[in-house]
């Protein structure tokens, strides 16, 4: 009867830390503003392979100057457009992603940290251990 | 208040009433759109085609006198390494650290010509080393404004790596421009400079200008008086510029200051003015191969007696006059970029 209270408060505390891990994963799901603050990004997660996503959803100036909706080098609508790939969650940052500027074109390697509760450190690289690039700011969007 | 945890299936939302959940101030970024790829690691190679070098056209070293003597430069050629890693690169502020290394050989016909004045000498013997580093700061104030500081310093000499220079004929040169992004696509500036852009020591304004045309296609990357290229993007892959560069230093000649009595501290005023045509093409996303041509003109090729300010049309005398033929010149390099 011992060894079963012990090996329930063992199951439990290991349940309890899968639980917290999991929302501690996925804080970065919301609405995000990168810094130029022209554009929001929803990141959420994908419950098939459970990485994580981002699409763009708001534009401010969702059209070019002839009134169509702005397109990526390749003719791609960037409105709705997924730009940030394949996330997992691994040691406090998600890693392993990618981040696609519809703006250049470019893909880069991506690493994301939570710096605190509503930023976003966003960071895209020329190499995959993250020497070579830029981070950026991301705050957190809210309904009023 | 509420945090909006929106699935992506959430297509009918406004997204246009959401506000953000902390104080943000948004900053320009310190490249525009369409603009020319930033080389991070470059390594090139440059040759010159032969041409005249006349030494001693005026003298003012006192108590000697020799005669003009007329040398036949064979070849000049250039290795160089160009290193920009950016430190820290962030939305409010990005710090790059730079270091060139520029080493100039010279095959001169008949060197040893004239033994009271070793400098073609020297030259064939040791050529000339440029070694600088330098730090670039980009710091945004806003969405339109922004400052960039640059400060360096740099070694240059016909010194070798087995008889470095002293530390002493370091020479520091600097930057700083404030400056406008009024698009993502144009960005410029109006600052002034601390440079030996035409041989010697010298503070000059500058002109800081980056345009790219709405469908990219075209380009302007200006940094007036140093440079101004006129950019045409075939496509994604291909590039090319035409324009010029205008770049100079102030060399150390130690081998020369060994030859001569009474205290002379030699410093050849190098400057030359490239008017050129360059073709970049991507070999991968971030591999480019570059080759350039065109028109070496001489600006300055004089000795001085120390470092010091001389303007960039200064008619003073210097302490031995020399002049050079303007050959045409091709240079070849491979660059690590951001693209």
């Amino acid at each position: 009867m011992r060894n079963f209270a012990i090996l329930s408060a063992l199951l439990l505390s290991l349940a309890s830390a899968q639980i917290s891990y999991a929302q501690k994963a996925d804080d970065i799901v919301g609405i995000w503003m990168p810094s130029e603050g022209t554009s929001y990004i929803q990141i959420y997660k994908n419950d098939d392979n459970q990485k994580y996503y981002g699409r763009v959803v708001w534009l401010k100036e969702p059209n070019d100057e002839s009134g169509k909706p702005k397109t990526d080098p390749e003719g791609e609508p960037i409105l709705k457009m997924v730009n940030l790939k394949d996330f997992v969650f691994d040691d406090d940052e998600w890693t392993d992603g990618t981040i696609y500027d519809p703006k250049s074109g470019n893909l880069y390697y991506c690493s994301i940290e939570l710096a605190k509760k509503d930023k976003l450190e966003v960071r895209g690289s020329l190499d995959p251990f993250g020497i070579v690039g830029r981070t950026d700011v991301w705050v957190r969007m809210k309904t009023k | 208040m509420c945090t909006t945890t929106l699935s992506a299936q959430d297509d009918d939302f406004d997204f246009s009433t959401l506000v953000p959940a902390e104080e943000v101030k948004a900053f320009c970024s310190n490249r525009i759109l369409g603009g020319m790829p930033q080389k991070l690691v470059s390594v090139g190679y440059d040759i010159q085609s032969s041409y005249n070098m006349n030494v001693g056209t005026k003298s003012n070293l006192p108590g000697i006198g020799f005669p003009e003597t007329e040398y036949q430069v064979n070849r000049t050629s250039e290795f160089r390494i160009d290193i920009q890693y950016p430190v820290i690169s962030k939305n409010n502020v990005t710090v790059a650290l730079q270091m060139n290394y520029l080493r100039t050989f010279y095959d001169i016909e008949n060197a040893n010509t004239n033994n009271e004045l070793p400098f073609p000498n020297t030259l064939d013997d040791n050529g000339l080393n440029s070694t600088s580093i330098s730090t670039v700061v980009f710091k945004p104030l806003n969405m339109t404004n922004f400052l960039i500081l640059q400060g360096g310093m740099a070694l240059n000499g016909d010194y070798t790596f087995a008889y470095v220079q002293p530390l002493s004929y370091t020479r520091w040169f600097g930057a700083a421009i404030f400056g406008w992004k009024p698009t993502e696509r144009r960005m410029w500036g109006l600052g002034v400079a601390r440079t030996y852009l035409g041989g010697a020591l010298n503070y000059l304004p500058v002109l800081y200008y980056q345009y790219a045309s709405t469908n990219s296609k075209w380009g302007l990357d200006v940094l007036l008086p140093s440079r101004l290229n006129v950019v045409y993007n075939f496509n994604k892959k291909t590039i090319l510029s035409l324009g010029h560069n205008f770049q100079g230093n102030t060399y150390r000649l130690n081998a020369l200051a060994d030859n001569m009595e009474g205290g002379v501290d030699p410093e050849l005023r190098r400057s030359e003015l490239r008017f050129r045509a360059i073709l970049d093409r991507a070999i991968t996303r971030t591999v480019w191969f570059s080759v350039q041509a065109g028109l070496r003109y001489n600006w300055e090729f004089s000795i001085d007696d120390g470092d010091f300010f001389r303007s960039l049309f200064s008619d003073d005398p210097y302490l031995i006059e020399n002049s050079l033929g303007n050959p045409v010149f091709a240079q070849f390099s491979i660059s690590w970029v951001s693209p």
